[in-house]
């Protein structure tokens, strides 16, 4: 079987579902995008959170008592956080950047690595600050040290095990298909 | 509905079977291929202010559909063995019962530059015009090009 015999089964295709009008009427709006729709709901939960946290936490981590520096770390820190939510957001929703397919990615991937680098540094930022937020008053003893230190590792290790593993993931699914040009 | 709208919901419907072919080249199963057929739509409908006319349209929709298909990121899945999915995979196995699903099942088990760069071929795009959408030389396009033919040959005849 010659290949140039292949084109004609090719453009012929196989089309198991065919759309309607209608159907590409809604396909074409981001609310109905799989993947865009889910990680939509996820920021929005976060972003709920971060909102939630920015509104109460004077009240409920007696911001009252810490220094102004403190606070206004704080609310730094919650609001690159939420910077963070959103950026991401418009980060997967535009893939698409070159003028061809190979340049588009490459340009892809180096918009994914800045951004995982810029993740990764934006929560322990937020956690360092927080944790410092809630200690800013303590009076400090080598048990306390010890404990704070041991809490504070092993929060930011975590952390950072979690979302490289993450990035990493979506990093080597580009990677690995420019490697095939 | 506006004019812009229209027309574009004319074109992708005329040319939809251009989506569905990259969705079964680039995606096992039906879940999979309905969704990539979805993200392509939502990124030709964000594009397309952009196309002015100067190339195909479907050199147009085929470099957005293949960036698309490349560059984004599946759902997360949790693997399950499930009964019901015996039937697709020996379906799969059996490499599918007419030539054309042979052609797309062949298609499937190359990397993803090469299902690009056969699949703008089969549609009767040149090397120049294949090398343009891919960023690549036309040398090695025709390189590949020789290289994919002979694999597909080999695995339609297996």
């Amino acid at each position: 079987m010659d290949l140039e015999d292949l084109k004609s089964d090719y453009k012929k295709g196989v089309v198991e579902n065919l759309k309607t009008t209608e159907n590409l009427n809604k396909m074409k709006e981001s609310g109905n995008h799989p993947v865009l729709k889910g990680i939509k709901k996820q920021l929005i939960f976060e972003s709920i959170i971060w909102v939630f946290l920015l509104v109460v936490f004077y009240d409920i981590f007696d911001g009252h008592l810490k220094s102004i520096v403190w606070n206004g770390l704080l609310i730094v820190s919650i609001l690159l956080l939420l910077f963070h939510n959103i950026s991401g957001y418009i980060l997967v929703k535009n893939p698409i950047f070159g003028e061809n397919i190979k340049e588009s990615l490459e340009k892809y991937l180096s918009k994914i690595k800045t951004f995982s680098f810029i993740s990764i540094a934006s929560r322990v930022f937020a956690i360092t600050i927080f944790l410092g937020f809630l200690t800013s008053n303590t009076t400090w003893e080598f048990n306390k040290i010890l404990l704070f230190s041991g809490m504070f590792l092993l929060t930011i290790a975590t952390q950072i095990y979690f979302l490289r593993k993450v990035w990493n993931k979506r990093i080597d699914v580009i990677e690995n298909t420019l490697n095939t040009f | 509905m506006s004019t812009q709208n229209e027309d574009f919901l004319k074109t992708i419907y005329l040319h939809q079977g251009l989506i569905h072919k990259i969705c079964n080249i680039y995606r096992d199963n039906k879940e999979d291929k309905e969704d990539l057929f979805q993200e392509i739509t939502y990124q030709l409908w964000k594009s397309y202010p952009s196309f002015k006319g100067n190339s195909k349209i479907t050199t147009w929709m085929y470099k957005i559909a293949l960036n698309t298909a490349m560059a984004s990121f599946r759902k997360m899945k949790v693997p399950i063995s499930n009964v019901k999915e015996l039937p697709d995979i020996q379906a799969e196995i059996n490499q599918g019962d007419t030539r054309t699903e042979k052609l797309f099942w062949a298609i499937r088990q190359l990397d993803a530059a090469e299902k690009a760069i056969i699949s703008l071929y089969l549609d009767d795009f040149d090397i120049t015009e294949i090398a343009t959408i891919i960023g690549i030389t036309k040398n090695h396009v025709s390189v590949r090009l020789n290289r994919i033919k002979s694999k597909i040959k080999t695995l339609i005849n297996v």
